[in-house]
């Protein structure tokens, strides 16, 4: 019988059957998430509040925490030994039962509340704790963990425990932002050392603190789940009502206008917002809107070294000619007051009250410009991407500086080119616009200008051993009186070298619905674990 | 080939730190960082050493599955990379599912109707989808599903405990990105299908009787489809890409977000992880493609 004939081995995979298996891996992927979660029911809903931040959580270490969003969550999950009421400058004892400060300031005795607990089991706050979470912010544990703030605490010498829940903070020298920056805010947080030290670098998304939330879940670029701390201590008690929340979400919306859809379609009840986009929500029924200062100032400086800016005259030519009032009306909406200095009129002390508000004077910057032989000079803008409307602002002051005869040329950088240039490339800067973000204490406001800041953070170049002086003056003052002084000098002083045009003092924009009461930190940000319900 | 290109993508990496303007260590430390802390975070970063010697530490660590720490949260980048990548891919899956699904009926009716109003309708939509930033897309469904409609979340990605609620949150971002590759696969689909359409069995199959839609279907799409497969790798790859936009304006977790916020904050171990990452998936989208190509096209095979 012959042989019967069998059909020569073929490829493994054949078309039929790679399309097959395809529509199959299609089918599973696509039915993946219905699988998932199968079987499992949806949780009873709970007393919720929903926040809009416009940046991700970083790092809610208080050593490490990256800015504004990380903050608004740590206020919920921290406490210091003393903290701002809410909605005022005032601060009150929280962790502190006691707190005394010696005659000569350099000394400060506290005793704390007893009994008071630490999230996820970590016992009750000592002194021990307190020791620990100062001193190692500002570089003298061992090891050391290279805190980016040590210098809110560079006048700390150590605290010393003296007993289970009391200590005395001993001070180098006197450090007048102490009191109201370093104690009362993020770098005055009292965190629980056995926790730090169980959870190493993890302790930045894994915070343990003793306030009245306690975080339960970030998933990132989605939302961070705080949730109400059953065993809360009430250390705020004596200055807030009992939280109201059973869990606050915060959600990270970069998007200004994807997060004023989200606040019109129910999925955020509250959060600060841009002002066009806050604009919408005015007036609106079932919305609300409010604005809060801040401690911020934004400005167009100019950088005294550079050829093109070197001649006072030009600059004041400059000064005259920006209308400054225009571009608050179009690129800010008229949200924000105009700057006339440094120091807005919120901030404790500092502010100088007649400091001269220019008007625009086109003829004036002609005759200034004529005078110092630079009609026809060519200034070039730069701004970054991550301030207000950058374009608007700089095509408005591009207009102006024509009108007087200057030309100018705009350059937006991303921002992490902007904020770091270095060297060379910060001598060629020129004309920019940038804003600085302040605190409650006039010091943060002007360390930016000294000559220490010199191709680092002061952008102007400006160099005036007298304004150095005075700040160091003011830094070590315990007389409020003589700190005001100090402080109008200085800005005398830099308003004399006319290298900055003042724009706006910003304040924090805010739209939600109108169930919610919000509570608003006195340097604007969210007191999430302070918000109510309108009845 | 796919690991010389993963190599040039980590010294391009590697050097790209250098030629960006800026000091990306000052930038993460912020204002009040002094000398010494930007020192030891340039350190930790390994940006003092050559480039070779940091592709190479880079690559040994990969292998061990140590892609570095984000510097911000002091997490390993690769548990950030884990988390975020799931949810990319599933949107680039199905808005690509989305796009192939609505490309083969669109480019079917417009090859049977060649010349007519249908054809000349679909292919002025398809050109004008193209034409359109996937973004832009994203906000008019925004607005329109949920402001107006109020069918559909507005953000976030929901939770995989729940599937409906996770589905309803990829509805609108996959619709944002599948509708440009829609139109694109339908024009690239439709010139295959002219092209088998005049062939002769397809004549042959009408002589005797054979149903169009069986015709269009069974015989024609068959044999022009293999032309579409092998842009599904450079599609996938695109849609990776375009989901950094989309994840934004959507508030979606994912690797897009991850490495807008990592380079914004010039976070450099995770951009340079995420970016790595998104190579090695773009050299496999497209080996994938290339394979599936000589499976289903038996022209593309070795003659034995």
């Amino acid at each position: 019988m012959p042989p019967v004939p069998t059909a020569p081995p073929g490829p493994l995979l054949r078309r039929r059957g790679f399309l097959a298996a395809l529509a199959a891996a299609g089918c599973g992927l696509a039915s993946a998430p219905l699988l998932a979660g199968c079987g499992r029911a949806a949780d009873t809903r709970s007393k919720t509040l929903v926040l809009r931040l416009d940046v991700d959580m970083g790092n809610l270490d208080p050593a490490f925490a990256t800015g504004r969003s990380d903050y608004e969550i740590m206020e919920c999950l921290y406490e210091g030994l003393r903290n701002y009421r809410p909605g005022s400058l005032d601060t009150a004892s929280t962790l502190a039962d006691e707190f005394e400060v010696s005659q000569d300031g350099l000394e400060i005795k506290f005793s704390l509340k007893r009994g008071i607990p630490f999230h996820a089991g970590y016992g009750e706050v000592t002194a021990a704790d307190v020791k620990y979470s100062y001193e190692r912010i500002a570089g003298i544990t061992t090891p050391n963990i290279n805190s980016s703030y040590q210098s809110d605490w560079s006048a700390l010498a150590e605290v010393r425990v003296t007993g289970t829940y009391s200590g005395v903070i001993r001070l180098k020298h006197l450090f007048a932002p102490l009191y109201r920056t370093t104690l009362p805010l993020e770098r005055g947080y009292v965190v629980s050392q056995r926790a730090v030290l169980d959870r190493g670098s993890g302790f930045g998304t894994a915070p343990v603190g003793t306030g009245p939330y306690e975080l339960v879940a970030w998933e990132p670029r989605n939302r961070a789940v705080l949730r109400r701390f059953a065993d809360y201590g009430g250390a705020r008690y004596g200055y807030a009502d009992k939280v109201l929340w059973d869990e606050i979400h915060f959600r990270p919306v970069l998007d200004s206008s994807s997060a004023a859809i989200a606040l019109t379609a129910g999925e955020i009840d509250f959060g600060p917002f841009a002002p066009l986009d806050n604009k919408r929500f005015a007036g609106e029924q079932g919305y609300q809107t409010m604005e809060h200062p801040t401690f911020d100032y934004s400005m167009l400086g100019m950088n005294v070294n550079h050829a093109n800016l070197r001649d006072i005259r030009v600059r004041q030519a400059i000064r005259s000619a920006v209308d400054a009032d225009a571009i608050l009306a179009a690129a800010f909406d008229g949200a924000y007051r105009r700057a006339s200095a440094i120091i807005p009129p919120n901030m404790p002390i500092g502010h100088w009250d007649d400091a001269p508000v220019p008007k625009r004077d086109v003829d004036g910057a002609r005759r200034l410009l004529a005078e110092a032989g630079a009609r026809d000079l060519q200034i070039a803008l730069t701004s970054s991407t991550d301030q207000e409307n950058p374009r608007d602002v700089c095509q408005i002051v591009q207009a102006n500086l024509a009108d007087a005869g200057l030309r100018c040329t705009i350059d937006i950088q991303d921002a992490g080119s902007f904020w770091t240039l270095g060297g060379q490339a910060q001598e060629q800067r020129q004309l920019f616009y940038c804003g600085f973000s302040g605190l409650p204490d006039p010091y943060w406001s002007m360390v930016w200008f000294t000559s220490d800041q010199l191709n680092q953070w002061n952008f102007q170049s400006y160099s005036d051993a007298t304004f150095d002086s005075l700040q160091q003056q003011a830094l070590q003052s315990p007389d409020n009186g003589l700190r005001q002084a100090d402080y109008v000098a200085m800005q005398r002083r830099w308003d004399a070298a006319a290298n900055t045009v003042w724009l706006a003092w910003p304040q924090v924009l805010f739209a939600g619905r109108d169930g919610v009461v919000p509570s608003i930190r006195v340097d604007g940000r969210m007191l999430a674990w302070n918000f109510r319900e309108r009845a | 080939m796919a690991i010389l290109v993963l190599l040039i993508v980590m010294v391009f990496l590697a050097l790209l730190l250098h030629i960006l303007p800026g000091n990306p260590v000052t930038l993460m430390l912020g204002p009040r960082a002094d000398p010494a802390l930007i020192e030891l975070a340039r350190q930790q970063m390994d940006l003092n050493s050559s480039v070779p010697a940091q592709v190479w530490h880079f690559l040994t660590g990969a292998v061990r599955g140590d892609l570095g720490r984000d510097f911000l949260t002091q997490r390993p980048v690769s548990e950030l990379i884990v988390g975020a990548l799931p949810n990319t891919l599933i949107l680039a899956l199905t808005s690509l599912a989305l796009a192939v699904a609505a490309a083969i009926p669109l480019a079917v009716l417009s090859a049977a109707r060649q010349g007519g109003w249908l054809d000349r309708i679909l292919g002025t939509m398809s050109v004008g989808i193209i034409s359109i930033p996937s973004y832009v897309i994203g906000m008019v469904l925004l607005l329109l599903a949920t402001v107006w409609l109020g069918w559909l979340p507005a953000i976030g990605t929901g939770s995989v405990t729940d599937p409906l609620d996770y589905l309803a949150h990829l509805v609108l971002p996959a619709l944002s990105l599948a509708m440009i590759w829609a139109g694109y696969l339908a024009r690239l689909l439709r010139s295959a299908l002219l092209e088998v359409l005049g062939q002769d069995y397809i004549r042959a199959a009408r002589a005797y009787g054979l149903a169009e839609w069986r015709i269009h279907y069974q015989l024609a799409l068959r044999n022009a489809i293999p032309s579409v497969v092998a842009l599904i790798g450079v599609a996938l790859g695109d849609l990776m890409g375009s989901a950094i936009f989309i994840e934004v304006i959507f508030t979606r977790n994912g690797l897009g977000t991850l490495l807008y916020n990592a380079t914004t904050q010039r976070d450099y171990p995770t951009v340079r992880g995420g970016v790595v990452l998104i190579a090695v998936l773009f050299v496999l989208a497209n080996l994938l493609a290339d394979l599936a190509n000589r499976a289903i096209n038996p022209r593309l095979r070795e003659v034995r």
